[in-house]
């Protein structure tokens, strides 16, 4: 493939998910029930402060945030895959590899159970899931460390050991919590509707840094992808990247996580459909990771509205699941090559 | 003649008028024989009234022993072990004695410890499986294989009641259940059935405008509203009110609506229960999507739409806080909380900002 038609390859789906991404925002919007949507002008009046009473609090103070949070989330969790895909050389890798997922749920568990004083209960479940989402990762990091050293199959050994003790751990709090347990079950589902503006101000912009970083990064992981001595005769510091990768990628998760529950499948799957579409150089994959992965938020988002009718306003992370695999079994059957690795 | 013949007539009438008092009577005890039917519209035959019972939900238990016959229970589940309110206290007594065991519930986990609790109090003399009833509530596909594996053993009497989505429905359920431990309809029971009408004659004969209100739960991970097979929408309508979210279009008690849209240029009471006002965060939310819509905010108490006799509370409670100036008691009732504004947030997201660019700057750094 010549350089050219590659990069008219990626400006093509930059434009198309830049305006799925517009056409997904205004959808979102505009939503109010099965039966009822906001027209354009609206929708702009409302976002203007010339709107309805009705119309610039479902716009302004419902919808608008998880459209936002939305966009950051995706972004997020698909950026943050796509660099642990890098870091672990493994295809299978995902955000929540070292048991981030599962370090979180049990920090949203325990606050839905107890009580703890001095900390208001409406911060209380994400205070709680971020700091568990940080311990779990020092703890499979430390666990991974022989002489000094971190491996990354020790890394991916260590996470699927702390992942399984932590959602036992979870399974037990989830079995004794009586009429609490619809909220566990379905925090680990994921809810974008969780998160307002307040959150958005903390959650949005840690979540911006951590990807712009490790944006910066692309090359480093491009030499990573090689192996270790390859990349550090291309001189790269593999442990101070590998623990930097690690580290932006756990507070991407946390800040995602902590807000709106577990949303799966998506720091899996993009970045995988991307490197079908357009090869494996992570300076396109990271950046695009991000577009894309906030665009399927958006479009899992409307249609958890579509079906409300029929079984309530989904969770997200069930319809990302339910929309992305089908569509990532489809392309993987269709090329029938290997996913862009090599 | 004249005289004597009044005398005749007018007890004549007298006692032709003590006739329904004495034919409910013999109904629910004169031929000492109590006939009930379950919310599955089976049929008890009962010859007096039980000297156990078994109660399995939180709803049965609270209403036994809210009737006075907590002494009766000699099994219930792990779920009225452990609940907060204070009525249970007496039942952990009889638990900490043994007098009563409750290690099991309907769950699969959980069928075994119960029905090993019913056979060995059964065993113990404690528990006749021909003549005393077990009291369940809860789903079919959780009830249904309890009630086999309890027939399988011999128990005879299993009364169930799968969902119970209105008031007069609750009224006839404890009506049942007052008459197996009692054989009478207690006064409670007359209390909880008087109040709709005692409510509305007072509102007729006052011409008030009837009051808009509806329930409001969190579940599913979204603010639901009640439906017209809702228990809390039915005492709404009991207390006097008018339900704004009754749907015959949606099938389930509760549906997601945009709240916003039903109440703009409103007067209305909202009721929730504790899955919203024990936390800060969803009240807010629902606070700021009433906007200056909401006259109050009540709290519904757990056992008041909970399949127990303490919904009279509830509705009594209801009609107290959409017609303050007719009816008088508590009313618990939820105010926004300090929104402590974006700031703090800003604030701990820069400081987060400014670590991880610290570290990264000492990881990236030759």
């Amino acid at each position: 493939m010549g350089k050219l038609e590659k990069n008219q390859k990626i400006a093509i789906i930059v434009g198309l998910l830049i305006a799925l991404t517009l056409i997904c925002v205004y959808l979102n919007l505009s939503w109010v029930s099965e039966s009822k949507s906001f027209t354009f002008n609206e929708v702009l009046s409302a976002l203007l402060g010339n709107g309805s009473w009705s119309s610039e609090i479902i716009i302004r103070e419902i919808n608008a945030p998880r459209v936002v949070i939305g966009i950051f989330v995706g972004a997020g969790l698909a950026i943050a895959g796509c660099a642990m895909q890098a870091v672990f050389r493994n295809p299978l890798a995902s955000p929540y590899i070292l048991g981030l997922s599962s370090g979180a749920s049990l920090g949203a568990a325990i606050s839905m159970l107890f009580t703890i004083p001095l900390i208001p209960s409406g911060i209380l479940t994400p205070f709680l899931a971020f700091i568990t989402c940080f311990a779990t990762m020092a703890l499979v990091y430390s666990m991974s460390r022989v002489n000094g050293a971190v491996r990354t199959e020790s890394l991916i050994l260590a996470g699927v050991a702390v992942s399984s003790l932590l959602s036992a751990l979870v399974s037990f709090l989830t079995f004794i919590a009586g009429d609490k347990l619809e909220g566990i079950v379905f925090w680990s589902m994921g809810n974008l509707g969780s998160a307002s503006w307040n959150e958005i101000a903390f959650a949005a912009p840690v979540i911006m840094v951590c990807s712009v970083i490790l944006i910066t990064q692309a090359k480093s992981l491009n030499a990573l992808m090689l192996g270790d001595a390859h990349a550090m005769d291309l001189g790269v510091d593999v442990r101070r990247v590998r623990l930097l990768i690690l580290l932006l990628s756990t507070v991407i998760v946390a800040a995602a996580v902590s807000f709106v529950g577990v949303i799966g499948f998506i720091g899996l799957v993009i970045p995988h459909i991307l490197r079908i579409l357009i090869g494996p150089d992570n300076r396109y994959i990271m950046p695009l990771s991000m577009v894309a992965g906030g665009c399927f938020v958006l479009i899992c988002d409307y249609i958890s509205h579509i079906v409300a009718p029929y079984y309530g306003t989904l969770p997200i992370g069930v319809t990302t699941a339910l929309i992305g695999a089908p569509v990532f079994i489809y392309l993987l059957i269709r090329r029938k090559k290997q996913v862009g690795w090599n | 003649m004249r005289t004597e013949a009044r005398i005749i007539a007018i007890t004549t009438v007298i006692l032709l008028s003590l006739c329904p008092v004495f034919t409910d009577y013999i109904d629910s005890y004169g031929e000492e024989t109590i006939t009930v039917k379950d919310g599955n519209g089976s049929e008890f035959v009962f010859s007096e009234p039980a000297d156990y019972v078994a109660t399995i939900g939180v709803g049965p238990t609270s209403t036994v022993i809210d009737l006075g016959f907590a002494d009766k229970i000699v099994v219930c589940d792990t779920y009225s072990k452990s609940n907060a309110d204070d009525s249970f206290d007496i039942l952990r007594e009889r638990i900490d004695s043994r007098d009563t065991f409750a290690n099991g519930s309907i769950f699969s986990s959980g069928r075994d410890a119960l029905i090993t609790d019913l056979i060995y109090m059964a065993d113990q003399g404690k528990f006749d499986t021909k003549t005393d009833p077990v009291l369940i509530t809860g789903s079919k596909s959780y009830v249904n294989p309890t009630v086999d594996e309890l027939s399988k053993y011999g128990f005879v009497n299993i009364l169930v009641w799968e969902d119970i989505s209105s008031y007069d429905e609750l009224i006839e359920y404890v009506r049942t259940i007052s008459l197996i431990v009692s054989g009478v309809v207690t006064d409670s029971v007359q209390k909880m059935s008087d109040m709709p009408d005692e409510i509305a004659d007072v509102l007729d004969s006052s011409g008030i405008q009837r009051h808009d209100a509806f329930y409001v739960t969190y579940s599913g991970s979204v603010m639901k509203v009640g439906n017209e097979n809702s228990l809390a929408n039915s005492m709404i309508l009991a207390a006097g009110g008018v339900s704004l979210t009754e749907d015959p279009s949606k099938e389930n008690p509760t549906y997601e609506a945009s709240i916003p849209d039903l109440v703009e240029g409103k007067n209305v009471v909202v009721f929730v229960d504790s899955s919203i006002w024990k936390n800060e965060d969803y009240l807010n939310q629902l606070n700021s999507q009433l906007g200056p819509y909401a006259d109050e905010i009540v709290n519904l108490d757990p056992l008041w739409n909970n399949f127990t006799i303490r919904s009279t509370e509830g509705v009594w409670v209801m009609a107290c806080a959409m017609y303050p100036e007719l009816f008088t008691g508590d009313v618990p009732s939820s105010s926004e909380t300090d929104d402590d504004g974006v700031f703090p947030y800003l604030i701990a997201s820069g400081l987060s900002i400014v670590v991880i660019l610290a570290i990264s700057y000492y990881l990236i750094r030759k």
